[in-house]
Order: C-alpha cells, then sequence, then structure tokens
C-alpha cells in the first residue's frame, strides 16, 4: 500500500521532484507520512519549510484535492499536496 | 526636529502652474500619518463632491507615509488616492519600488496635484527643488521609453520616474501609473486621471536622509527580518517563486479564477505556473527599497513571444488575470501580456479581467468577429488575449469600449452582458474567489474601492488546517480563534473587522503585506517598535489601528457624499452561482447570508445602516468631527 506526496511551489524546487511515492504503515495520519518522509529525507531545507522552527507544521495540505488536518487518516492510493500557504497580497 | 518625515507636502496646480508647500503640524502627522489616510484628507478638505474624475478641479495625491525610505524591509511604498474614473468612489493603489523613498529624500512627505496643463508637462523634483517641464516629447511614449529620455535628459540615471504610458493618456479607465518600468500603482484607474491633466511622469531625486530618532533600533529590527525571513512559511515561498508561488496550489485547492470565475479548476495551471515560469523564462528576482526578499520577476522569453524583461514579470494577479482566467495556458503569452500592461501602464488585473469578460461575451453570441474586428476571442486563443490587450491600450477597435471596463462595456453590449461583468462597483475582481474565502468576498462587497483583493488578510490563513504560526501571530489583535474558510458568521464579521483595520493602517502608513504579521515576518511588535523608534512617537498597536479605522471612514464619507449606498456593497451575480467544476465544485454565497453580515457588519462598524455611512458618534471617535 502507497500514498502519492506531491510538492507544490517552491516545495518541489526544493525537493527536486514533484511527486514521491511513500510506502504507506497501518494507522498512518498525514503528519506521520510527512514524519516519516522528513526523517528519510537529507535536505534539510525542505524540513525547514515543512516544520515551522516555531512548532507545527509550515505549510498547507490537501489529501486528495480537498483541505485537511495532519492528523487525518490516509488510506492506500491517497494523494497528500504540501504548498506553501495561500495567502493573499 | 520632526523625525520621519519632512514636514513638507508639495501643492502644485496645474492649470496656473502655481507651487506651495503645506507644512503641517505634528497633529496632523500623527493623525494621518501618511499614504492613503494623508490623500484622502487632502480629497475630503479640497475638492468639491461629485465633480467627475477627470475635472481639472479633481485632486490626485502621491503620498509615502511617515515610515517610508527608512531602513526596513516592507518600508518602500507610497499610495496614490484620488476619485476613480473606474468607480466613481475614492481610489487608493500602492505600489513599492524606490519611487516613494526618493520623494522622502528629495524633502517631501506628499505632493497634491490638481488642475489641468495647457499642454503635456512633467514634475521634476529634486533635493527640495520643483520645476514644472514641458513634455510634448514623451506623450505617446511608453512607460520604459518615458523613463529613458527623463533619465537621459536630467543626466542621472539614478532619477526615479514614475509615469503613465499610453494608456493614461488615452484615458483607459484602468489605466495604471508605473514607477521602474515594473512597480505599478495599478488598480482604479489613476494613470487616466493623470493624462486627464497632462500630467505625463513625476521624477524625482534626493540626496537627503530621513531623519530618525533611533536608527539603532530600526537597524536591529532589519537585520532580525534579513537573518530570519526564510524561516517564514509565506515569505519564503516569496523569495524562491515570488507571488506565483501560490498558483498551482490555488489550483489543486480548486480556487484558481478560470474563464471569467465559472471554476475554480484550471487544467493548463502547471503550464502558467511560477515553477514553469522559473525553469523556463526566469532571469533573476528583484526586490523594493531595503528588503531582502526579492519578490518581483524579471523574466525575458524569445519565443514564441519575444518578451523584455525590462518590464519585470508576472505576479501572481496578472498569471492568473491573463492566464487561467483567459483560458490561457502559455507562460510566455502571459509574460508577454505583462510586459505590454507595463509598456503601455495598463493595470494588469482589471485587463485580464476585462478580457475574459468579452471572451465569455463572445462564447455567448453577445459579440461576434465583426465587432472584434475579426479576432477569435474564445477562452485559450493567446494571441486574442494579446490583441485585445494591444486594442484596449489604444482605444482602438473594440478595445475602445472594453477601455471602459466591464461594467460600462456590459452596458454598451446589452444583450444581458452584465451577469458576465464580474466586479463590484465597476472595479473588476481580484484573482481570489470569495465563494471560497467568505471573508475575501465580503469585503469585494463592501470595501469602498470595489471588488478589492486586499481589503483583509485571507480566510485560508486562519481556517482549522491552517499553519499554527499564523494563528498565534494574530492573538496580538484579539483573534484567538481559527475560522471555518468558506461563508460568513458572526466571528468572522468581528475578524473581518479587526483584520481590515490592519490591512487599512498598512495602506495608510505605507507597508508591504507581504512582509507583516500576521502572516508574514514582521511581528505587530517589531512594527510599533521601528515605528517609534523612526518617530520619536511612543506608538501602540492601539492607535494604529485607529489609524486603519479612520482611513477606512474617511473612505466611507466620501463614498457616501457621491452618492453611493449599501444596494452599492454587493457581489456580482456569478457569485451567487455555485463552482461549476472541481475540488471547490458547488461552493457558493448565499443572498440571506450577504445580507445579514453586510448589515452586521455595518452595526459593528457603528454606520447607519440605511446610507452606510459613519454615524456623527463614530467619526467624533476617530478625531474626525470636521467630517460631521
Amino acid at each position: 500500500m502507497t500514498v502519492k506526496l506531491r510538492f507544490l511551489g517552491s516545495l518541489s524546487i526544493i525537493a527536486g521532484s514533484k511527486v514521491i511515492e511513500v510506502k504507506l504503515n497501518d494507522g498512518d495520519t498525514v503528519l506521520t507520512v510527512i514524519e516519516r518522509v522528513a526523517k528519510s529525507y537529507s535536505k534539510e531545507e525542505l524540513m525547514k519549510r515543512i516544520f515551522h522552527k516555531g512548532g507545527g507544521l509550515g505549510v498547507n495540505l490537501l489529501l486528495n484535492e480537498r483541505s485537511c488536518h495532519a492528523n487525518e487518516k490516509v488510506n492506500d492510493k491517497d494523494e497528500i499536496c504540501l504548498m506553501s500557504p495561500i495567502s493573499g497580497g | 526636529m520632526v523625525y520621519g518625515y519632512n514636514g513638507k507636502i508639495l501643492k502644485v496646480n496645474l492649470s496656473t502652474k502655481e507651487v506651495g508647500v503645506d507644512e503641517p503640524d505634528e497633529y496632523f502627522y500623527r493623525t494621518y500619518m501618511g499614504g492613503a489616510t494623508l490623500g484622502a484628507y487632502y480629497l475630503l478638505k479640497e475638492m468639491k463632491p461629485k465633480i467627475d474624475a477627470f475635472d481639472p478641479e479633481a485632486l490626485i495625491v502621491f503620498a509615502p507615509s511617515i515610515l517610508t525610505g527608512t531602513p526596513a524591509p516592507g518600508f518602500a511604498r507610497h499610495s496614490v488616492i484620488c476619485k476613480s474614473p473606474l468607480t466613481g468612489t475614492i481610489a487608493d493603489s500602492q505600489a513599492g519600488g524606490f519611487w516613494g523613498p526618493e520623494l522622502k529624500f528629495a524633502g517631501y512627505d506628499a505632493i497634491v496635484v490638481k488642475g489641468r496643463a495647457s499642454e503635456p508637462v512633467y514634475l521634476w523634483i529634486s533635493d527640495g527643488k520643483i520645476e514644472i517641464k514641458q513634455a510634448s516629447h514623451v506623450w505617446g511614449k511608453t512607460t520604459g521609453e518615458t523613463q529613458n529620455i527623463i533619465q537621459k535628459e536630467l543626466s542621472d540615471n539614478k532619477v526615479q520616474v514614475l509615469t503613465i504610458g499610453p494608456a493614461g493618456e488615452k484615458l483607459v479607465r484602468f489605466a495604471c501609473i508605473i514607477s521602474g518600468c515594473k512597480h505599478a500603482n495599478g488598480r482604479l484607474g489613476m494613470g487616466a486621471v493623470m493624462g486627464s491633466k497632462n500630467l505625463k511622469a513625476i521624477a524625482a531625486r534626493g540626496h537627503g536622509g530621513i531623519e530618525i530618532k533611533d536608527r539603532e533600533i530600526v537597524l536591529k529590527w532589519a537585520k532580525e527580518f534579513s537573518t530570519n525571513f526564510m524561516d517564514n512559511p509565506s515569505n519564503a515561498g516569496l523569495h524562491d517563486l515570488g507571488t506565483g508561488e501560490i498558483l498551482t496550489g490555488m489550483n489543486k485547492d480548486g480556487q484558481l479564477p478560470t474563464r471569467n470565475f465559472q471554476t475554480g479548476f484550471f487544467e493548463g495551471a502547471e503550464a502558467i505556473s511560477a515553477e514553469t515560469m522559473h525553469s523556463t523564462i526566469f532571469q533573476k528576482g528583484e526586490g523594493c527599497y531595503a528588503c531582502p526578499v526579492r519578490c518581483k520577476r524579471v523574466v525575458k522569453a524569445e519565443r514564441p513571444y519575444q518578451v523584455n524583461p525590462l518590464y519585470g514579470g508576472p505576479e501572481y494577479e496578472t498569471l492568473a488575470a491573463l492566464g487561467s482566467n483567459c483560458g490561457v495556458s502559455n507562460i510566455a503569452a502571459v509574460a508577454k501580456g505583462n510586459e505590454l500592461c507595463n509598456k503601455y501602464g495598463l493595470d494588469t488585473i482589471s485587463t485580464g479581467a476585462t478580457i475574459a469578460f468579452a471572451m465569455e461575451c463572445y462564447g455567448n453570441g453577445i459579440i461576434n468577429q465583426k465587432d472584434t474586428g475579426g479576432v477569435e476571442l474564445r477562452f485559450g486563443n493567446a494571441d486574442a488575449m494579446l490583441e485585445m490587450v494591444e486594442l484596449i491600450a489604444k482605444r482602438e477597435g473594440i478595445g475602445d469600449i472594453l477601455a471602459e471596463g466591464t461594467k460600462r462595456a456590459a452596458h454598451r453590449f446589452g444583450k444581458g452582458a452584465e451577469k458576465f461583468a464580474i466586479q463590484v462597483k465597476g472595479l473588476e475582481m481580484g484573482m481570489h474567489d470569495g465563494r471560497v474565502k467568505g471573508m475575501v468576498g465580503l469585503g469585494y462587497a463592501v470595501s469602498p474601492v470595489g471588488a478589492d483583493h486586499v481589503v483583509v488578510e485571507h480566510d485560508t490563513d486562519f481556517d482549522f488546517n491552517a499553519p499554527e504560526v499564523f494563528v498565534e501571530q494574530m492573538k496580538t489583535l484579539g483573534l484567538l480563534q481559527r475560522c471555518k474558510t468558506s461563508g460568513l458568521d458572526y466571528q468572522k464579521i468581528r475578524m473581518f473587522c479587526y483584520l481590515q483595520f490592519h490591512f487599512s493602517f498598512m495602506d495608510s502608513l505605507c507597508l508591504c503585506v507581504l512582509a507583516f504579521a500576521p502572516v508574514r515576518t514582521f511581528k505587530m511588535s517589531h512594527l510599533t517598535d521601528v515605528a517609534s523608534a523612526v518617530t520619536g512617537w511612543e506608538l501602540s498597536l492601539w492607535e494604529i489601528m485607529k489609524l486603519g479605522e479612520r482611513r477606512v471612514n474617511m473612505f466611507r464619507v466620501f463614498n457616501g457624499r457621491e452618492g453611493f449606498t449599501p444596494e452599492d456593497d454587493w457581489l456580482p451575480e456569478r457569485f451567487f452561482e455555485p463552482i461549476k467544476d472541481g475540488p471547490r465544485q458547488g461552493a457558493t454565497y448565499s443572498r440571506q447570508e450577504l445580507k445579514e453580515m453586510r448589515d452586521l457588519y455595518y452595526r459593528l462598524m457603528n454606520w447607519d445602516p440605511k446610507t452606510g455611512v459613519p454615524t456623527e458618534a463614530k467619526l467624533i471617535e476617530l478625531d474626525l468631527s470636521w467630517l460631521v
């Protein structure tokens, strides 16, 4: 079982790829998938973007093209999108 | 000794060629502070109600603020304020770059212009001196040509030139003002107001500094910003990809305005994204005075469209307005459209929105190829989009009608074209869908200037899935709870009021919304520290929030005397239709909800619910009793 992790905007440039496939574990949430990728990823810059140094995530998340919370459960073939916050101005 | 400001406001009458200087006292500067609020003061004091925006007696004010030009990031902007020829409301549009600081260095805090010159002129302001110079030789020239000619004749390529292009001269109702070839006072047609006065440009150069009470504190926070801005989730993305950073995310989330706001999902989004721009035509990032973020893009292309880097590159609003909203999925074409708009002096948002409106009219048989001069004006036709930009700027063919903006053009076309005009009070909508972001929708409806997307920080930054850091930084304003994204409720109306005052004071102090809390690097406490250090006043967030409230109320008074009523605080019909498809399919605004929340907003603002105008008590509370 796998999920797709898609990077949008500047995250895709830092990650060096737009989408990666991640093996799914039982009980995985959006956050646990991201954290597992974070541990295995060598690019510190990317992790600094995803996890804000003040605590919590620094990105917006979509699960299957729907805004989601990090604690939502993920299933086989789901797609998680990580993107910079959609602010105005 | 005064700090932060010069104490001099230049006044120019182009009809009589008289030049004078106001020297207001500290009370004036601390009450109005600069930018839009200072401009509104002069419009309300010295301009007769209900005169046409192009009347020679109409005023146009160019105003940085008491903080502009100080060496901290985000303090580089200037405002232009006048009556809009597009909406008939008060108009306020901000630009970054270098012109605002240069005017301060040249010795003035603002310029108030009235009258109409008998022949084209430009103003040359240099180290306290002012000349009204002949400009027939640059009339008809593009913004880039004008800057080049003026800098050469003044023998100084560091002269900052603020100018209109041919669109302003032709009185296109959404003509903008450009400085440095790429920084736009974009919205509401103030370029046409300059054109109506035969005022081609204002050149500024100053060698003076700005007196700062405690420079060490200002430099400390400037260094803090420079060291840490990449830790801010939003500023980091702006640095890497510019404001276009958000486009692919908005599309994935189903909220990217597409084909005249018919849907929020564009199948060609990837092709016009900031990522694609970065890997194809991007040359470098540029910034404004004293700012390390450098969010401005510079692009260059040779084919299929030749794009001149002199005119910068497209921001998010332009990528969406000329791209997805016109169904165009070619990044070079969008960049070319951006170049043409900056070169001719056109607002990219209104230009794109007006072309998208015409495309939908064309698709529905309201206009045809005979009307368009043979152009197949269908969504997705990049060449047609570019041809329309040319025609609008030159007021040729159908461009002469489209140059009037969507509201007037719809009236001319008839046959039900009004339902395709996505505008409020005549101002075309920014590239954010209020059906998805409820506060943005309310902002479009009630903003004194029309469908402005920079009225409040957007709902998505504080919703139940937003980054914690934004919600934490918002708490300083007394806003402690997250909100739902779409729609409105009591909590969101309160949030809207406070966030509106916040954005409003930024327009008064000429601050960059891309540098400050609640979403960006500088926290509220940093702002009050820097503002106090610059001026020597002990400024609090309370006092600054009241400044923002003062600006909104002055704008409402102006509109009230022009005859605007609550009926004008409304949304276009499309916003009451559900989004057709994509991830946000079905999202819509309810008429009942909008009416109830608009009325509640009036009550919270202490405005007369029947007229939408501030009450006597509110004006007195804001030290505006002279407006009662």
